[in-house]
Formats: structure tokens, sequence, C-alpha cells
């Protein structure tokens, strides 16, 4: 099952959220727990983990790109894993 | 105004502050910055971020959790040859400094008859817009104003944050300066160096002939998009932004006020003994017969405020409720 | 009380004088400013003397430098006077004078004299903790050796801003001394109902500084208190905690009966009077009766002379009611 993975809410006075890095491709494999990308704000630059095990099938975000909190940046599929 | 503005660069708001802070620090020794990670972590907002590593310890002073101590520190630092600029992270937050504020820092000059001077800066991140709870996000600019001896700044722009910090830094008074939280990113034209915006002088950011909006702080920005919508229907919207809460230019509300002939005052805080009834109030007294509509207030409603983002957005004006506001005001 | 052995105390008979003579001082002051009171002669309705305190502004005061930094309370005549201030300048601001140390806007409350680094009496308790410790962070952060010294009463200590202040003092290592005037009473409330641990060194145990419980009527052990706080503050070894044990021989203010106070707790310490105990010992020193009684002369004169100054001084005027408000006005409505 695919899930959604969005960008996160990065504290009450932060400016853009861009997506610096994807530490993942798409079809690479991803356990809960590392680092999945990492966020740039004016304010801060914060690394943050998957919350899913899978396969990182697509990003909709690319480096360099920012999102509002909430906005789907990539999909993971959960389906095959424990 | 001194200075100039350069067309050609663009600066965030935060990082506005960062250069008049840096800028005051080089340009006076006597000039600290403390507060509660104002150091090592670069300040809560990132202001004060390569300070520590510019100027070192001995001015970049990161102090306990103690914002009584913070303010009255910097209150007697103030009174023996320093400039201190205190940051309070939260508007919140000076409720636990309100002596130091209010019956310190705001009297000793006139109390010990001229003897001492108390030029210290206190800068406090207020406002909403990110559902940051009832006990983050109040705006209490109006308590302070009310305040003899004190000096209250809330600035809109880039541009105005910094030449108005500057003005705040060398100031021989106690200025409470207001960064809205929503502002820290917002970008806009950069200010050199030298950029000085005096203290107590309101500036037109839009100008207009058929209604005058008196604003501060971020909901300049709320009035200025407005404005623009309603110039798409002919409305002409004039847009004063105070800057400064305390002391008031009225001379530049008054004297938009008498052109425009109708006047809406929108502000964030809640109502009732907010500042838009002080100017309100003597839009009123001085131009009474000569008004083509009463007095206006936009303001959130008394209400304690939730830290969920969605309720929190219904309470605060926006800008179809100004544009609504406005037509509104037109009618009457 | 004292952690001295008062035969260890060496001292010259002038310092013996000097300091009996300024606890007369400020005795006679309040007991003519009372005078003023019932007279209905002051500007103000609140006055606070410190009458059976007096050893403790002498004690400390007269260990400091010119340059040093002090700042009070409400009940601050004798450390305006001991500090050096003028008692025309008081007498003055306490009749409402132009001429007196606050022009007159102050009152009993609120002395202050700049030239002599006094920053100030303030009426809100230890609201000018902070003040202080400021004062020591800037000679701190610029290499200077002055030292600040905060007067408060036990209620203070009772405040949080007294923990704020200490802690961050203690943690910086700040030239402060905090002087803790335990008079017993905060108005009303003993100090035994106001803390459970009444100790002053001990207090400073938690707050991992220094902390000396002297007895506050012995003048001498007083100022060899604040002799060693306020050169381990000079050393920059950091903040002390003084708990000097006094009591107010009257009330709160005029108005207050102390009928909270037991008559004969009362009697023991009005015969432990910080001057009579001065005056036993300049006795002992072989200081004959005509130099105090010289020494009472010059005082009175000093204070007909104040009370003259201040009545031929300007009353302070209402045009100038709204002068220095802001040290740089700003138009507007001001």
């Amino acid at each position: 099952m695919e899930v959604a993975v969005v960008m996160p809410p990065m504290g009450d006075a932060a400016g853009d959220l861009v997506l610096a890095l994807w530490h993942k491709a798409p079809g690479d494999r991803v356990v809960k727990g590392e680092p999945l990308f990492d966020v740039a704000t004016d304010k801060v630059d914060m690394s943050v983990e998957s919350l899913y095990t899978g396969t990182l099938t697509r990003t909709v975000c690319a480096e360099g790109q920012s999102a509002v909190e909430g906005e789907t940046i990539a999909y993971i599929d959960e389906s095959g894993q424990a | 105004m001194t200075g100039t503005l350069s067309s050609a660069r663009t600066v965030s708001f935060r990082d506005a502050l960062r250069e008049a802070l840096h800028e005051e620090m080089e340009a006076d020794e006597s000039v600290i910055l403390l507060g509660e990670d104002v150091g090592r972590y670069g300040g809560a907002y990132a202001v004060s971020r390569g300070l520590l590593e510019r100027f070192g310890e001995r001015r970049v002073i990161d102090t306990p959790m103690s914002e009584a101590l913070i303010v009255g520190a910097a209150l007697g630092a103030a009174m023996v040859g320093a400039r201190p600029v205190a940051e309070i992270m939260y508007m919140d937050f000076v409720t636990l400094a309100m002596d130091n504020l209010v019956n310190q820092a705001a009297k000793v000059h006139y109390m010990f008859g001229g003897q001492f001077n108390a030029p210290l800066v206190v800068r406090v991140q207020q406002g909403t817009g990110r559902g940051a709870g009832s006990q983050h996000s109040q705006s209490l600019e109006g308590w302070f104003a009310h305040v003899p001896g004190l000096k209250v700044v809330a600035p809109s722009t880039p541009a105005d944050a910094k030449g108005l910090l500057k003005a705040a830094i060398r100031d021989n008074d106690p200025v409470l300066f207001i960064e809205h939280k929503g502002l820290y990113p917002r970008k806009g034209a950069a200010a050199e160096v030298d950029h000085v915006v005096p203290l107590g002088v309101a500036d037109v950011k839009r100008t207009g002939t058929d209604v005058t909006i008196v604003t501060w702080s971020n909901h300049v920005h709320i009035a200025l998009e407005a404005a623009e919508r309603l110039s798409a229907d002919g409305v002409s919207v004039e847009v004063v932004d105070m800057r400064c809460l305390a002391p008031l230019d009225m001379t530049t509300v008054l004297d938009s006020a008498g052109s425009t002939r109708r006047v809406l005052v929108l502000h964030e805080a809640c109502r009732t003994g907010g500042l838009g009834a002080e100017i309100a109030a003597t839009v009123g007294e001085q131009l009474f017969g000569e008004l083509a509509a009463p007095v206006r207030r936009l303001t959130a409603p008394d209400v304690v405020l939730p830290a969920h983002t969605e309720l929190e957005r219904t309470l605060i004006p926006d800008v179809e409720d100004v544009v609504l506001a406005v037509r509104d005001l037109l009618s009457s | 009380m004292s952690v001295f052995d008062q035969d260890t105390r060496i001292v010259d008979v002038s310092t013996l004088v000097r300091l009996y003579r300024g606890m007369v001082r400020i005795r006679r002051a309040e007991e003519r400013i009372l005078e003023l009171l019932l007279q209905n002669r002051l500007s103000s309705t609140m006055c606070h003397v410190s009458i059976g305190q007096e050893a403790v502004a002498v004690g400390v005061c007269d260990v400091l430098r010119p340059e040093d930094y002090v700042t009070s309370t409400h009940r601050g005549h004798g450390h305006f006077l001991a500090r050096g201030g003028a008692m025309s300048a008081l007498m003055a601001e306490l009749m409402g004078r132009e001429t007196g140390a606050c022009r007159g806007r102050g009152s009993s409350m609120h002395l202050v004299d700049a030239s002599i680094g006094h920053l100030g009496s303030n009426a809100i308790v230890g609201g000018h903790i902070p003040i202080a410790t400021g004062a020591a962070l800037w000679s701190s952060l610029t290499g200077q050796s002055r030292v600040a010294v905060s007067f408060f009463g036990d209620g203070a200590t009772t405040e949080g801003i007294f923990h704020e202040a200490v802690n961050f003092a203690a943690v910086r290592g700040l030239p402060v001394v905090f002087v803790i005037e335990n008079n017993h009473y905060a108005m009303s409330l003993p100090w035994e109902r106001a803390t459970a641990q009444p100790s002053v060194a001990r207090k400073a145990e938690g707050y991992g500084i220094i902390g000396v419980d002297v007895d506050g009527q012995d003048v001498l052990a007083v100022r060899e208190a604040a002799d060693q706080a306020v050169s381990r503050a000079r050393r920059g070894e950091g903040p002390t905690l003084l708990g000097v044990e006094t009591y107010r021989f009257l009330g709160h203010s005029r108005g207050d009966p102390s009928t909270y106070r037991d008559r004969e707790e009362e009697q023991r310490w009005h015969a432990r009077d910080p001057l009579l105990l001065e005056k036993i010992r300049l006795s002992a020193a072989g200081v004959a009766g005509d130099v105090t009684e010289s020494l009472e002369r010059e005082i009175e004169a000093e204070i007909v002379a104040a009370m003259e100054f201040a009545e031929a001084g300007p009353i302070a005027s209402v045009d100038e009611v709204f002068s220095d408000i802001y040290a740089t006005p700003l138009g507007g409505d001001q």
C-alpha cells in the first residue's frame, strides 16, 4: 500500500520550507527511522527521518523546491513489509 | 529618514534585524545582547545567528530562563553605561518581566529626576498565524503603549525593522521592539548601512483617497493586499503603517483621515482596550464633524486564542474581512 | 550570631568614631523626618524609617569605594546617607523641593544620587535586585573593579526575582553583594513564617555561593563581613549573600502600631540598639564623652542647615511635571 510523505511543520516562525536534499532515490528501499530528506528554512536546516519502511516509489518535490507544511512530497510503498 | 533603500537587494525581516544588530554592535562597544538562547543557539528565531561568533561571549550573553532578570539586569547595565538589547522569546513571557519593564525601566528617568537614562531595547516576538496557542500568540502592545516612559515599536517591513531597531538601540529610553512571528521570513527591499528610521513617525505605505486603513506590524501586509483587491473595483485605499505605537504619530493619521474622511483601524490584538480604541477615539475627537462615517475597528474578538490553526485563523481579520469592512465603511 | 570573633577585630579608634557618627547621623535625621511627618510638612504620605537598623547601612557602606554601586529600598534614608548622600538633598526631597535628590518627584522611597553610584531606592520589594546585578554585569563585562551592593529586606527573599538575580550572579560570578537586611518582619509576617530555612548562609549553599549570617546590631561585625564580601567580589570571586539580622524599632510605617509583635521581643532588641552597643565600645576604647557630644552637635547643625536649604528651595513646579518622562521626547502628544 502506498503512503504519502508530507512536508512537516518546522516551528512557529520558519519561512519557506525548501527540500534541500533527498537521501533516497526512487526505487530505493527505506527503513523507518533512517534519514529520508533534509529541509532548509531561513532559520534552521533539519534532517527528517522516514516514518515508514518500504520502497520509495516517487518524489513529487524536487531538491531546491519548496513545499508548504502538510503537502505531499513523496510516496512510499509499504506492501510486502512485515 | 536617512540612508537609502537598495532596490537591487532583497532581504528577509529576520536578516534585516540581524544587520541592524551587527552594525550597531560594530559601531558601539556598549551594545550587548542578552537573553535566552541568543548566543550558541543563534536566537530562537535565528535573528542573532552568527553574532556570538563575531562578537564573543562578552557581548552576546546566554542567560538562564529568567525573564525578570533579563530585563532587570539589562536595565541595571543600561543605567551604568551599556546599551543592552534583551530578547524575550514570546510577548506572552514579558508578563514575567512586567515589574522590570513597567515599574522600573519606564520610571527610571522621571522618578529619579532625570539623573539616569534607561537606554535598553527589549525585543519580543508576538502574534498569530502558526497555531502557537493561548500562551504563545498574544498581541499585547496596547498594555505597553499605555505606560508613559516606554516607547513601543512594531515594524512591518525589513527596511523598517532595520531602521527602527537601529534607532531604538541609539535611543536613550526603554524601547519595546515587537517582531511579528509571521514576518521573519518575509522579504523586502534591503536597507543599507546607516538606514535609521526615527521613532515616533508613521509611514504611509500606500496612498489613496477613499478610505484610510490605520494598522501596524503584520497587518500592514493584509491591508495592502486588501487595498490592491479593492483598487480593482475602483476603491482607493490609503494604508498608514503606524510603525511606532508609543508615542503614536497621530499627526499622520489625522492628515490621512482628514483627506479620506473614512477610517478603518485594523489590528491583530483583541478589541477591548486595544490600541485601535485609542486611535479611533482620537480621530473621533479631532475630526468628528468632518468624517463621512464613524471610525470603524476591525480586530480580533475578545477571545483566548486556541492552538488549533484553523480555529485561530477564523479569529484574526484577514484580507477578505478587510475588503468587507472597507466596503461597509464606504456604504455608510 | 556573628561568625567573627570580636576579639580578633582590630580597628582604630577613628574608625569606631566614624561608624558611630554615621549611625547617629541616620538616627537623628530620621527622628527629625518623623517630626516633619507629624507636622504634615512632607510632600508625600509615604515614609518608612530604619531606626534600629542603622548598623547595616553604615557597616556596609563604610567598606565601599566611591566608584561602587548601591541599590536600596523603600526604607532607604539610611542607605542614602551612609553612601554619602547629602542631608540637604534628602530633606529637600522629602519636602518636595526642586533641589531634592529627585527634583521633588521621588520623595522618601526613591532617593538617588548618580554622582555617588546610588542607583536609586525602589518601592517595589525586590525590584532593584536585578538592577544592581545588571550594574555588576556591566562592571564585569568591561573589566572594571566596581562592586554593586543591593540592600533589601527579608521580605524580598521570598519574591521570585531574588532567586533569578542571585542565581544569575552566582553562575556568572558577578561582583555583587546581596545584603539581606533581615528585620524579621515582612510588614507583619514574621521571618519564621516566611521561610523554612532562616539561615541565609544555608540559602547561599543552594546557589553555590558564599553566605554569611551576621549580627546586624553590631556595626563592626557588619563592616567585617561586608569587607570580606566586597573584597571577594572585587577580586572576581563572585557574589555573597550577607544575611544581616536586625530589627526595626518602630512600625512598618507611622501608621503601623506593630500589634503583631511581642513587647518582650521588642525590649530585647531595644537593649541591643546599635548606637548603644557602639557607644559602649567607644567608651571602652577610651573615647571621651565630649567627642560623642560634639558629633551630636555637628549632626544637629547639619540637619538644621539641611532643613533651611530645603525650605529655601523652590517647590517642585507643576510646570515641570511633564518634563523627563523621556530622555529623548519624540513629539506627538507628549
